[in-house]
Parts: structure tokens; sequence; C-alpha cells
């Protein structure tokens, strides 16, 4: 059983296609990421499975829970989802104690809902905020009570809708940071949608790369990174440089850094236009005055340069570590000489 | 430019905008508690025949209130109301002056006459008593003082005891009886209602034909409007005409009348319309026209109004009667008449 | 340079609140003067408790059964989906041009004992008398209750859906996330959301209530304002009658204070959730014509029956109510409620501005003064315009005197004047907040992104908040239109003379009960309270 199973899931607003059969399934207590650009899908896959969209077909389920087949459309608040708005969606004519205890039931004795009410409060860090009103809280508090609020409803799966957009870069990592602590020590399972790769990389478990309407791939964060399977993936998820590939025979390519050789067979047929991904830091940059490139632009980094240099009529981005004492800080107009690190190779067939 | 001579252009244009305001000679102003379809077609032959224009200004409260306020500015020559409590009202204010004028001393009565001839009643109407014709028939021997006793229980409608028709009838009750014999009475008239006091006299009248009462406390020329209304005709053929009272004090009487207005700008013309309406032409329409007795001595009643028979009045002074308004309206919150 | 001397425009918005409070003032300074009559004594101790609980309990039934019609439609519109929303959305809004005394005697002629309807019933049925059968009294406190509610339960309705309609989406899904059915939502969410609309139309609807006088006098039913009329203008005290205005005003001052307070810590800011319409529930089914038939049935009690019956009338009358002065009539009403219409936008925007640009427990009360008039019955504000404008004749005439200009009557109350005064003082109240509502709205970072661009208050009025308020100016406008289309009490009093309004014409026939003659112009009134409302409407839908 599984925390979150969506089969041939497709909705369409005005009779374009916002969800495609996808298929998705989310296992106990994995936090999963919906990544993707604005009109994605993403946001209406999300309310989907909140049951706030209209119109969709398809399966959803959460464990043996059944929330949409063809003959079933269970309604929000039957589903026990927690959901997570991007502007919050505290209620403002309640303070922060009644907020979250709204899901409690109204029958509830005052001591046990004080007491549930506490406990969540206290996991977000702020007991002491139960009289406020909820203008009357910084965004970053804002959004805890948000979470604490769907935690007191004890969700059996929480849907995050951009939670951290509306908060300013040094508070979002550390609340990221924290509530990823918490839902992993509630076991909580969680499905959350952004357009930042970022708050994906620190988040999630896996993330889902959605396009048009489907998942284009879904995998952890660092396969998404290193084993792109498209080159939409390689260039959503990181900078990166393409060369052109011609096959010489089973294990070995010909480029513009010369013969690459590979670990297993090449799969791919003899004539296809093959392309190598390279990311910034897989290419090393070492002066040379008479290497064959060129430095055409730096951007100093701090801890790093961004270099675009080029070589043989292409241009090149590179990431030069400043890590040792000896790093050199280059400069426009410097010759040099460009080679490949050893990493696994990524190669698109076009 | 003096500040003064500015001033002058600028408030004359402005009286320009005003339209209330008008310097020609030929002109009256009239304020009237009556309604201006009551009164026009003896306003119209008044211009007709002197050339004088005539203003009207209706409403059915607050009047009083106005000509108060305006003080010498008003420009109100004469005030015309409906009921001879207003007149008294008004001339206790001190907002009416007397009219000497022989033409009105001789066409109105003096009983008809406020004190120092401060008013003068132009009509005079019976309050009287409508029983139906299928249950009870004519009731030529009836009083004001049966509708209160235990017989009548349940069977009279009438209109809110506030109406000022209603509040003279109770004043003159006052004044013949005294405070302490009305308060009886009307406690009795509250008891034998058939439903609270509510709509007009001629929903009193409507309200016999369909059966919800048999007796209703109406005047006189609603009567004679029905009987011309071919779709309330019904409703008046289902009543007896009753003149109360005729072998005690008579059927009570109330007036509507006129008052020159004590800072009149156009006196001369607002005599001379006092003088007409109380004169034999205005005094027939207002017979013919609203079925109402004229008070001139000479003019006839309608001849529908003279077909429901001769009858006593009660001959007590208006005055007396106007001097147990207030004595009337506290007694009516007294007993609670309209709750 | 800030320049710190005085500012003459400071003073205009104080100049506007004094206007319109000095005949609310006037009667106040009456209500401390004494009183030999007694007569106020006197109504305490026989009728006064019952027009007490009378005011009360009509007060409380109008705005009770107003929810009961507003609610739910604002609701259905705002945030359903069904065959006709789209009409219905302006259509609900019609009733407002429905003179409440007209529809009280068309009902009260309609549904009384000797009424059609009645006399229809025991045709059919054979009933004899009043006791074979039970029908419900029209002429109770409840009967004026539902009439008085069925025209003006439109404010409650237009200040709640466009409550529902700002409001975020997104707290809604919250709730019905968080376990909560749709209805439970609806009262655990929505409802305390829209409670400043909520009380802003009850506070308005009950006012108009506690002034009215016409209609719930047709119904038999004596309120406080009974004891107003009765004591000034039969008992002749206006000291007495001061001092129940005084009492309703402020017992209505307090009530609207601790609404105020409640909500104090309270601060909703609205968001434009967009998107809201895909958000609406589709009706389908037993709901649908549920629905369908609570809001067409609503509209044909508080419109197709009063005008059908009207012109019913007008057309068997149609002769007689016919003349030649019903066109002049017309124009008297329509160009009078054009102007008071506009001078009121102009007070609103002055009021409201000052507020905006002066912040502050001054502004605050300027504009809590300026609406005090509304709630004060029409005849009672006339004689309050009466007292300041007659005094300030007086002054200038016996000033002329002695510089010996030739003096020039009554100019302020003797002319259109003081009828433009009088209407203003009544319904300054509903443009100054339907003005205020929409300008809340508007965040106040733009108007300082403006002042930084280089605008002046006055340019940023003109050209960021003005376009901004749109909405909310035409909408004031056209309420304001229709109640001085209306409007009856002051108009009677006040009119220079030969001057009739439509209302003023209507009321010399209604006022005997002679509905037939008056249906052709008071169908008039309701046509030309239509007509712009139904332009307007276009016009705001066109742009959207």
């Amino acid at each position: 059983m599984s925390a979150l199973n969506i089969q041939n899931l497709s909705c369409a607003y005005q009779k374009t296609p916002v969800l495609a059969e996808l298929d998705l399934t989310l296992e106990n207590n994995e936090i999963v990421c919906l990544l993707g650009e604005s009109g994605c899908g993403k946001t209406t896959l999300l309310r989907a499975v909140a049951g706030l969209q209209a119109e969709l077909t398809g399966n959803i389920s959460i464990q043996q829970k059944v929330l949409n087949d063809p003959q079933i459309n269970m309604p929000p608040e039957l589903r026990k989802i927690g959901l997570i708005f991007q502007d919050y969606a505290l209620f403002p004519h309640l303070n922060v104690f009644d907020n979250v205890a709204f899901s409690l039931a109204t029958n509830m004795p005052k001591s046990e809902k004080q007491q549930r009410v506490e406990e969540v409060l206290h996991l977000v860090q702020l007991s002491e905020m139960g009289k406020r009103f909820p203008h009357q809280l910084s965004g970053g508090q804002q959004q805890r009570i948000a979470i604490a609020r769907a935690l007191a409803y004890q969700p059996d799966l929480m849907l995050l809708d951009e939670p951290f957009s509306n908060l300013d870069q040094h508070v979002r990592f550390q609340l990221i940071h924290e509530i990823r602590h918490l839902f992993k020590q509630r076991q909580m399972s969680a499905l959350f949608v952004t357009h930042s790769k970022e708050e994906g990389f620190a988040f999630a478990d896996r993330i889902a790369l959605m396009k048009s309407g489907r998942i284009v791939q879904i995998d952890t964060p660092q396969k998404l990174y290193r084993a792109p399977n498209s080159a939409y993936v390689a260039d959503f998820m990181g900078q990166a440089n393409y060369i052109g590939l011609s096959i010489l025979d089973d294990y070995s390519y010909q480029s513009c850094f010369g013969v690459l050789y590979t670990q297993g067979k090449i799969t791919q047929p003899k004539e296809a236009e093959l392309r190598l991904l390279l990311r910034p830091e897989h290419i090393d940059i070492t002066p040379d005055e008479s290497g064959e490139a060129v430095v055409k632009q730096v951007a100093f980094q701090g801890s790093s340069q961004q270099i675009t240099a080029q070589f043989s009529g292409q241009d090149f981005l590179i990431k030069y570590s400043n890590h040792t004492c000896d790093s050199v800080f280059f400069q426009e107009g410097d010759k040099v000489t460009l080679s490949l690190l050893n990493h696994d190779f990524v190669v698109f067939a076009d | 430019m003096s500040i003064k001579k500015g001033l002058t252009i600028l408030l004359a244009g402005a009286s320009v905008l005003t339209s209330s305001l008008s310097f020609a000679a030929e002109e009256v102003n009239v304020y009237s508690y009556r309604q201006p379809f009551l009164i026009d077609p003896m306003m119209k032959e008044f211009t007709a025949e002197t050339g004088i224009k005539v203003n009207i200004l209706f409403a059915k409260k607050g009047l009083i209130e106005r000509i108060k306020r305006e003080g010498q500015l008003s420009t109100a020559d004469i005030m015309l109301t409906s009921d001879f409590s207003r007149l008294a009202l008004f001339t206790e204010d001190g907002l009416a002056q007397p009219v000497e004028s022989k033409i009105l001393d001789k066409n109105i009565p003096a009983k008809f006459q406020g004190e120092n001839k401060q008013w003068f009643a132009l009509t005079s109407r019976t309050r009287n008593i409508y029983s139906s014709v299928e249950r009870v028939g004519p009731a030529p021997d009836i009083t004001y003082q049966d509708l209160a006793t235990p017989a009548f229980k349940g069977k009279v409608c009438m209109r809110s005891g506030k109406h000022p028709y209603n509040v003279s009838l109770l004043a003159s009750i006052i004044a013949h009886e005294g405070e302490a014999k009305a308060k009886t009475w009307l406690e009795g008239l509250k008891a034998n209602l058939a439903r609270k006091p509510q709509g007009n006299d001629r929903a009193q009248v409507k309200a016999v034909k369909e059966g919800l009462c048999d007796y209703a406390l109406t005047n006189s020329y609603y009567l004679g409007k029905m009987l011309n209304d071919p779709k309330q005709v019904s409703w008046a053929e289902s009543v007896h005409i009753n003149f109360p009272n005729q072998a005690t004090t008579g059927t009570h009487m109330n007036v509507s009348g006129v008052a020159l207005v004590k800072h009149a700008p156009h006196k001369e013309n607002a005599i001379k319309l006092m003088e007409f309406l109380s004169g034999d032409v205005a005094q027939k329409m207002y017979a013919e026209i609203n079925y109402e007795y004229p008070v001139k001595t000479g003019v006839k009643a309608s001849e529908l109004v003279a077909s429901w028979g001769e009858f006593k009045e009660d001959e007590i002074k208006l005055s007396e009667v106007a001097a147990q308004h207030k004595a009337a309206i506290k007694l009516l919150d007294e007993v609670k008449f309209d709750l | 340079m800030i320049s710190k001397s005085f500012n003459p425009y400071k003073l205009l918005p104080w100049a506007v609140t004094c206007i319109l409070l000095s005949p609310v003032l006037a009667i106040f300074l009456n209500a401390f003067s004494f009183d030999e009559s007694g007569s106020f004594e006197h109504l305490l101790n026989t009728v006064l408790p019952t027009y007490i609980s009378n005011s009360v309990l009509v007060i409380v039934s109008v705005v009770l059964i107003s929810i009961v019609f507003a609610l739910p439609c604002a609701w259905f519109v705002a945030c359903c989906e069904f065959p006709t929303r789209q009409k219905l959305q302006w259509i609900l809004m019609l009733p407002l041009a429905m003179p409440p005394y007209i529809v009280a005697i068309v009902y009260t002629d309609l549904l009384d004992f000797a009424g059609p309807v009645q006399l229809a019933l025991r045709g059919w049925f054979g009933w004899q008398s009043i006791d074979d059968y039970y029908f419900p009294d029209i002429r109770t406190l409840f009967g004026a209750s539902f009439i008085l509610a069925l025209s003006l339960f439109p404010y409650l309705y237009l200040l709640l859906r466009g409550a529902f309609l700002t409001q975020s989406a997104g707290l809604f899904q919250a709730a019905r996330t968080l376990g909560l059915s749709p209805y439970r939502a609806f009262w655990r969410v929505s409802i305390p959301l829209s409670r400043s609309a909520m009380a802003v139309g009850i506070s308005l609807i009950a006012m108009e209530t506690l002034g009215d006088f016409a209609t719930v006098n047709y119904f038999a039913v004596h309120t406080l304002t009974t004891a107003i009329y009765d004591t000034w203008l039969e008992l002749g005290s206006l000291t007495t009658a001061a001092k129940i205005s005084s009492l309703m005003l402020l017992v209505l001052v307090i009530l609207i204070s601790l609404e105020n307070y409640s909500r104090r810590k309270q601060q909703v800011y609205q968001r434009n959730s967009s998107g809201s319409t895909d958000l609406r529930f589709y009706l389908t089914g037993w709901k649908k014509w549920g629905v369908l038939l609570f809001t067409w049935s609503l509209l044909g009690l508080s419109l197709f029956i009063p005008i059908g019956t009207l012109i019913y009338y007008a057309f068997h009358y149609f002769s007689e109510s016919l003349n030649d002065q019903l066109f002049s009539y017309t124009l008297n009403s329509l160009w009078l409620a054009f102007l008071v219409a506009i001078l009121a936008l102009l007070v609103a925007l002055i009021v409201n501005f000052y507020q905006r640009l002066s912040p502050g427990v001054f502004a605050k009360s300027s504009i809590r003064l300026s609406s005090l008039g509304y709630a004060v019955p029409g005849t009672v504000v006339a004689i309050g315009v009466l007292i300041p404008l007659t005094s300030l004749d007086l002054l200038l005439n016996d000033l002329l005197i002695k510089w010996d200009v030739s003096p020039v009557g009554l100019i302020f109350s003797g002319s259109l004047v003081i009828l433009v005064l009088g209407y203003l003082v009544r319904f300054s109240a509903i443009a100054v907040g339907s003005v205020d509502s929409s300008l809340v709205q508007v965040p106040p970072s733009l108007d300082l992104a403006s002042r930084t661009l280089g605008n002046g208050p006055a340019k940023t009025l003109w050209r960021v908040n003005i376009p901004l308020i749109k909405k909310g100016l035409l909408t004031a406008f056209i309420l304001v239109f229709i109640e001085s289309m209306k409007e009856l009490p002051a108009a009677l009093l006040l009119r220079p003379f030969n001057f009739e309004t439509l209302a003023t014409y209507v009321y010399q026939y209604v006022s005997d009960e002679m509905i037939e003659y008056a249906a052709l112009p008071a169908l008039m009134i309701i046509a030309l309270g239509l007509i712009p409302f139904i332009v307007v409407n276009r016009l705001l839908e066109q742009k959207h």
C-alpha cells in the first residue's frame, strides 16, 4: 500500500489538457516534490488530490481509500488531507489557537483540544503565540501556524502548494529543514509543489519534474541532476553545456575534446546525432599561453568563479572552485586549456 | 464696487432661482393639509374669476411647524386644513391673524368661526355610523355611546384613533361628558372592535361589506365618493348611513377650514380667496364635487347628500371641542387604543 | 518644501460635516430644552414601552427576514453556478427601486380580508366568514416587517455578494481540506469573514427601518416614529419629539460602535483571488431547482407582483391618471435625484479622502457624524433642516435691512436649496458608506507610489483613487439616486410652491389609499429607478 497512488489522471480546462494520463506513486513516509514551470499542471495535480479540482478522470487513492475513480469523487472534507497554501490561508477572523483548533471536533473536550493545539504549536516552535491574530505574525510564523493547523488535523497525507515562495531566502531554507525534519519525525508523507529546484533539492526525497501535464522524470534529486533522461530535465536541474558526439565503436565516441571512452557498451545506432551533457563542474580549466580556448567572461562568486570560455567555435560555461590557495583568478582574454573531468556520461540522441 | 452692492446683485441673482419667491402681485400662496385634487376645481375657478394665481403646497404633516420656523419671512398666505383641531393649534401658536370681512361674516355663521375671527370653517361633514344592510338594516336611533356597549362586541370597525376625525369625535365627547366618562367610552369601544384600528374610512365600509364587522365609523362624504366610483359602488350599497345621537346631543360635526397667516405677504389676495371659498360658487362646488356640507346658509347640499335626510347637528362650539384636542390624544395613549 | 501654514482645504470636510450635522444637532439641542407640557412623562407612562418594543421587534424582524432573503441569494450568485445566475446578479438589486410605501399598499390591498386573494379563496372554498378559515393577518408587525424586508434586502445582498466575491477562495478551500463540508465551511469561514459587510448592511437596514413611518403605519403598527409624530404634530411638543429622536439615535450609535469594537482585532486584508469563477459549485438536480425557486419567487414577491398590480391599475385607470403635468413632475424628480446623487458623491469623496489623507479619530468621527441623518425619520429631518436654514434666512434679512438693502426673503429655506440639503442629510450616509468600503480595498501603497512619482494629494485622488473606486462611486450614485426618487416625507414638507415630484404626486392619492390613481406615477418612479440600474450594470459588465 502506498501513501498516494495516482493512475491515468487527466484533466482539461476549456478543452486544453492540463493533466494528461498522469501516474504517480508516493511511498509511505516519503516526501515528493512536483517541480515544473508555471502552467505545467503541478498545482492542478495537487488540487486534484485535495479534491478541489472539478472535471477530472482517472484514479486517486490513499492507502486503501479511493478518492477518485470513475464512480467516486470524494469531497475534500472527507479526504483527510492537509493542504498548505502559498498564502497560508489562515483565517483572519480567528486567533492562532482557534485557527489550529479549527479542524478539531466542536464537541471535543476543552482540555483535550488545548492539549492537541499546544502539542502541534510546540512542534512548530510557536507555543506562546496562541492569542495572536494572523496579521500580527511574520510570514514564516504564519506558515508554521498553517502547518500546525494541518498537523492538528492528523492528515494521512500532506499537500504543500508553493509553501516557501513568499518567504525571504534566509528564513526559507531554515524552515524547509525544520519542516522536513518534522515530517520525517512524524512519518508524514507529503506532496509538495514548487518551481524552485533548490527548494525541491532541500525538501524532497524524490522530485517529479512535470511538463505539459505529464511527469517527465521522477527520481531522487541526485539522480535527476546527474542522470536526467532528457535535455529538458538536464536544463531544468542546472546549467548545462552540450557537445556533439559521433560514435567510433562500441566503447568510444569522437568529440571536440578528443576520443571519449565509455564504461558500458554504446547502445545508440551508429548514425545517430548525439549530444553529451557537460555540467560546468565537469570541465577543468587551466591557464595555458598556448591553449586553444579563450576566456570571454568571468563572474566571481566567492567560493567559485563562473567562467565562459570559447573553444572549438562553442561557448562553454565552467565552474572553477577557489578552494585551494593556488587557485587562479581568470581574466577576460586569458588563453586556457579545457579538459573533461571524470564523470558518468549522459548522452542524448536528438 | 461696494460689498453692499455686490451682495445685492448676488442675492437678487439667487432669488431668481427660488421659485417660491415671486414679486408678482397677482398671486396667493396656500399651505394645504387637504389633497390638491380636492381643492383644485375651486382654485381654478378663483383664478378664472380674479386672475390671481394660486400656488399650493400640500403636505399631511408639519406645515404648521414650517410656517412657525419661517416666521415673518414666510411666503404662506393661507392655511387650509381638513379638520378644526389643526386650525386650533395654528391659532394657538399665534400664527394666524384676524380677518375683518363683511362677506365672510355674512357667508359663514358665527359657530363656524374661530375666536377673534382667526379662522373660518368652509365645509362641514358628519361622523356617521354605517350599518350593514344585510345584517343590521337602518339604525336611526344609534348613538356613539352605543358602540361601547356589550351588545356591539366584535361588530365595530374604524380607522386609527389618532386620525384627526376620530380625535375630534373623542374631543367632543370629552367636552360633553368629561374626561372620565369619555375614557370609559373609549375603553368600551376598543373592546368592541372587530379588528385593530387600521386602513382609511373607505376600508371600514369595505370590511362591513365583506362581513368582517356590522358597523363602521366613517365620514359622510366617503359614501358619496364610493357611490360614484364604479368599482366601489357595491361597497357603498352594502351599508346604511345613520346619523348618530339624534335623540341626544346630535351628530358630531367636523369642519375643513381656512386661516390667514400672520405674516401673509399677499394679504388682500388671500382675503379675496377666503371670501371666494365661502361664496356661493365655491360652496356649491364643495357640495357637488366633494359631497361635503356647505357652511354658507342657503347653499344646498348635493342632491345625493340631501337624500340621506335631515338630521340634528351637535351644536357644541367648535372651540370648546378644540380645547380638548390634547386631552383626547393623551386619552388615546392611555387606553392604548391603536395598539 | 513642506508648508505648515494654514490650509483651507482641510476645513472643507469639516464644513461639509457641520452642514450635514446641523439639522441633527438642532434636534438634539431641542431635546435638552425644558419641556413644560409633560408629554414625555405622559408617553412614558402610557404607550412608549409598547412603541419601543414594537420598534425593536420591527427592526429585529426586518433584519432577520432580510438576512434570510439576502444571504442565500448573495452566496448562490457569488459562489455557485446555475442557469440565470448572470441575470440574477443584478435583477436581485432591483427591488431597491420599489418604494416600500407602495409595496405596502399593494400587499395590504391584495391580502386584506376584503382583498382579492381572500375573496377568491372564499369563493373557491365556499367559506362564509372570517371564522371559517385561517389566513395570516397582513396588518401585523410581521406583515410590516416582511414588506419592508422585501424592499430593503438588496442592500444586504449587494454588500454580501461583494464580500463573498472578494473573499480569498483559498480560505474556503482550506476549511474544506480541514474536514468541513461546504455547508459548515460557509458558516465557519465565509460568514465570519463577511461580518463587516454584514454589519454595514444590517445597520443600513436598521436605520432605514427606524426612519420609516409610512410603511409601518399602513400596517397599523405603531413604533417610536409614531410617537415622534404624535407628540410633535398633535401635542405640539417638539422637545419631546426631539427627545425620542435623540434616544433612537443614541441607541443606534451605541449598537454600531459595539459592533465596531468587537471587530477591532480583526483586520481582513482582501486579496484579489483570481479565478474564483472556476471555483463555483455547479448546481444540479434538486439543488438547482431549489435555488431557482428561492431566488425567482423572492423576485416575484418583491418585484413582479407589485409591478404587475400597478400595471393592472394603471391600465384600468389610465385616462384618469394620465395628465399633462405628469411629464413635468417626472422631470422634477429626475433632475432633483440626479443633483442630490452628484452632491452626495462629492460629500462622500470629501469626507472619505480626508480620512485617507489624515487618518485619525477626528476624520473617523466626521465619517460617522455625516451619516447620522440616515436614521432620522424624514419629517424630523425636514424640520431639522428648517431650523438652521430659516434662522440663516432671518439673520440674512435682518442684516440686509440694517444695511438698507431690500430683503430677499427665504432664499434658503423657501427654495430648492432646503430640499436638496434635506435629501443630502438623509442619504449621504449611503454614498459615504459605499465609497468608504471601496476605498479601504485600495492599498495605501498605491497612494504612496503616486505621491513619490510627483503627484500631489489631489492629483493622486484624481489619477489613482477615483479610477480604482469607479465601481463604488457608480453604486453610490445609483443608490442615492433611487432613494431620492422614492423620498417622500422631506419632499412633502420642504418643497417650494408648485413643485411636485412624482413621489409627492403619488402621495396625495396614496394618502387616501386611492392606489388606482397613483399607479401610473408610481410605475414611473420604479421605471426611472430601474433604468439607471440596468444601464450602469450593463456598462460594468461589459468592462469585465
